[in-house]
């Protein structure tokens, strides 16, 4: 029999009290669907500087929330306190605050259906649960590592940090579907900068090292090679800082899976949410270029160009086996040979672009806040047929730049004009790394770019990367997502110099 | 001791004041304590394309223990909160040893200074956290659905939060504070999206809100170009300029 990896405290609370108690008063006030979530989100970050801690947070946060659809309006509330009658108390303030705000709701909710899910179970893919380690071995390990770095000629500060969460979520609806899910996530960072104190500047590297949907055996060895790193990271530094400033102009990209997931991320990943696409971040979060009026039929790049949402990767940090409408999760196009052909949905927007079903995209960050759609786990897939290696693609380039990791950016509200800079970039020449490059960011528009990938690698450079606060909606609300992608190489991008841009 | 509770809450919940006294006494053995019980109550109400997107009444709570404890080299804090309801002593006590322990793995601070004294009694002190409703909309909604019937598309976004926070410390100190945060921010477009205007204002109660005449300023923007911005769609360089996500 399978062990229940569910967190006992959270088995303990009264979930199915509370979702008879929310669901029945739902129902007699009129309401024509009910759910009820209940979340505990358990997180700690622990951060380090210079080998030494300067914060331990630990934060619990745990809630009751109800929505209800009252003659096609939404209503929302939610409360700490768990108890079957708050519960039933909560869905009474979420009818009152449907219908209090009939009047404004000019058009009424409409959503696909979905097949019942009673009494699911899902949890995340990982081996350790982070809150079952010390605090304190936890921040010997990074102190370990802040001191293999300072202990690095050239290496003049560290900063360390792990921030480590575990959520756990019941869901329950009028239609039946019951759900128990936990996910675990963990995101370890490391930074070394060396100072230059007679030209007064200084240079950073970063660990390549991904947030991701594992457990603390990340941290031990498993998925990442930590102490290989390491060992890197004070010679990649010194390089760096000695590094000749590139000369701006226009260059052969070969993009690394660590730079290449927040280009994704910010120019695919945003753009193909229906919510953006459609106007309903127009004043906060921005829109999107891609508008559901050139579905099917928009170049959003090459024909070597085929993206995937998906809620269902191992280690993905979008992953989770149903989504917060009680839809059970899975994967489809975006962009196929080039063109535009899907967006990230939930059960109100897929009748809109005439589809059955939703594709799972429904999330809210906190017991507190409402579901919204949210980034699935968007991917640039492999070549499907041979292994290209990233080293065969930096071959295919005369005169070019290897961008490896990912570190500032900007983009504008419609996921059009973006640059991009990265931890290091390696200059191309005749077909070889000739050294590393400083001062480089990439700027594109979104359909130029995705037009000008020429190849992309095998499955063996595919790499899950992520971040763990994507933002969106009125009140914030902050996503996990993953991105994965293989090696790439994208002909003729404009390539500035940073220092020069900042003159 | 106080014990007051608060109106309408169930029998199994500890009041406010009563957390921060079991607290600070879970905790007697430290250096020094600190004890912040929040309470937020929040409506919010959300709109674009002129009909409303998301809303809500939340009630959420936060329970947030400072613990100072004397090491090598001076003292440490340890901070620790927890937003679950607090039912029986067992999770403060729970939460004091997880924030002497932070303080203990933290170490010496570099910034420690003593713990404030009181200066006085409060006489809010034992009152019980203020709410706010869905009602605090009700004659917006009004004026907004007229709003939203009118020429321009619109977008926007209004809260209504009160705070409750009571401060309790080791030293003494027992203080109680309500602070109310209300906005409206309301942005409205022509209908090919290429003009914008945004008008918004801060209340602490929605009664002085006139949403038409907010409405009918950003109108006056958008026809006179006074303020109003261009916004060209895709294809135009550099146009608005707002990365937003991801913040890491």
């Amino acid at each position: 029999m399978a062990v229940d990896r569910i967190d006992p405290e959270f088995r303990a609370l009264p979930l199915a009290a509370l979702a008879d108690a929310a669901l029945a008063r739902g129902r007699e006030l009129g309401a024509q669907h009910t759910d009820l979530r209940v979340e505990r989100i358990v997180s700690q970050s622990i951060d380090l500087r210079d080998g030494t801690v300067t914060g331990v947070a630990d934060s619990t946060t745990v809630g009751l929330a109800v929505r209800v659809i009252v003659d096609g309006v939404w209503g929302f509330a939610s409360h700490v306190e768990l108890t079957p009658a708050r519960a039933a108390a909560t869905a009474e303030r979420a009818v009152a605050v449907a219908r209090t705000l009939a009047p404004v709701a000019i058009e009424r909710v409409e959503r696909a259906a979905e097949p019942v899910h009673a009494d699911a179970v899902w949890v995340s893919d990982y081996t350790v649960d982070p809150f079952t380690v010390p605090t304190r071995e936890k921040v010997e390990l990074l102190t370990d590592w802040s001191q293999r770095l300072l202990a690095s000629d050239g290496v003049d500060h560290v900063q360390a940090g792990v921030a480590v969460v575990r959520e756990n979520k019941f869901y329950a609806d009028t239609a039946g579907t019951t759900t128990t899910q936990q996910r675990v996530r963990i995101d370890p960072t490391i930074t070394a900068t060396a100072v230059d104190r007679a030209a007064g500047g200084f240079e950073t590297m970063s660990s390549l090292a991904a947030p991701a949907g594992r457990g603390w055996e990340y941290l031990t060895g498993d998925g990442w090679d930590w102490d290989g790193e390491l060992a890197l990271i004070p010679e990649l530094l010194a390089e760096k800082t000695k590094a000749p400033s590139v000369r701006a102009g226009t260059y052969d990209l070969v993009i690394d899976p660590t730079n290449l997931w927040l280009t994704i991320h910010e120019s695919v990943g945003h753009a193909t949410e229906y919510d953006r696409a459609i106007g309903y971040e127009a004043a906060y979060a921005g829109t999107s270029f891609a508008t559901p009026d050139q579905l099917g039929t928009l170049r959003y790049g090459s024909e070597h160009m085929h993206v995937t949402g998906d809620r269902t990767v191992p280690h993905g940090l979008a992953t989770v086996g149903f989504d917060d409408d009680g839809v059970a999760t899975g994967e489809w196009d975006l962009v196929r040979d080039g063109v535009l052909v899907g967006y990230q949905l939930d059960r109100t927007f897929a009748p809109r672009l005439g589809l059955e079903r939703s594709n799972g995209c429904a999330f809210a960050d906190s017991p507190h806040h409402v579901p919204i759609q949210r980034m699935a786990n968007v991917s640039l897939q492999p070549d499907p047929v041979r292994d290209t290696s990233t080293d065969e693609l930096i071959a295919g380039v005369d005169r070019g730049i290897y961008v490896v990791g990912d570190k500032s950016w900007s983009i504008d509200m419609q996921r059009y004009n973006f640059q991009f800079t990265g931890q290091r970039f390696y200059r191309i020449e005749d077909g070889k790394l000739a050294g590393q490059l400083r001062d480089v960011a990439y700027q594109a528009t979104t359909t130029d770019f995705w037009g000008s990938l020429d190849a992309v690698g095998g499955r063996s450079t595919w790499l899950l990367h992520g971040a763990m606060n994507c933002g969106k909606a009125q009140p914030g609300q902050a996503a996990p997502v993953s991105h994965g992608c293989p090696s790439a190489r994208f002909r003729g991008i404009n390539v500035l110099n940073t220092q020069e841009e900042g003159q | 001791m106080t014990s007051t509770r608060r109106s309408g809450a169930p029998a199994s919940v500890l009041a406010p004041q009563e957390v921060v006294e079991r607290t600070l006494a879970a905790g007697s053995h430290l250096h020094g304590c600190a004890v912040l019980v929040h309470e937020t109550s929040e409506a919010v109400l959300r709109w674009a394309n002129s009909t409303m997107t998301t809303n809500g009444h939340t009630t959420s709570g936060r329970v947030t223990v400072i613990a100072f404890v004397v090491v090598e080299g001076g003292t440490a804090a340890g901070v620790v909160s927890s937003s679950a309801a607090v039912t029986h002593v067992g999770q403060l006590e729970d939460l004091v040893r997880a924030a002497e322990a932070a303080a203990r793995d933290a170490g010496p601070a570099r910034d420690a200074m003593p713990l404030v004294e009181p200066d006085g009694d409060d006489p809010g002190w034992g009152d019980p956290g203020a709410e706010t409703s869905i009602g605090v909309f009700g004659s917006f909604a009004e004026g907004l659905s007229e709003v939203l019937a009118g020429p321009h598309r619109q977008y926007g976004f209004a809260s209504h939060e009160i705070t409750t926070v009571w401060l309790g410390s080791s030293t003494g100190v027992r203080r109680r504070w309500v602070q109310p945060t209300g906005s409206v921010e309301l942005n409205a477009k022509t209908p090919d999206l290429a003009g914008s205007a945004w008008t918004g204002v801060s209340t602490a109660d929605f009664r002085d809100v006139d949403v038409v005449a907010l409405a009918a300023e950003a109108a006056r923007r958008l026809s006179g170009g006074s303020g109003g911005s261009a916004c060209p769609r895709a294809g135009t360089r550099r146009c608005c300029p707002r990365p937003r996500c991801p913040t890491s």
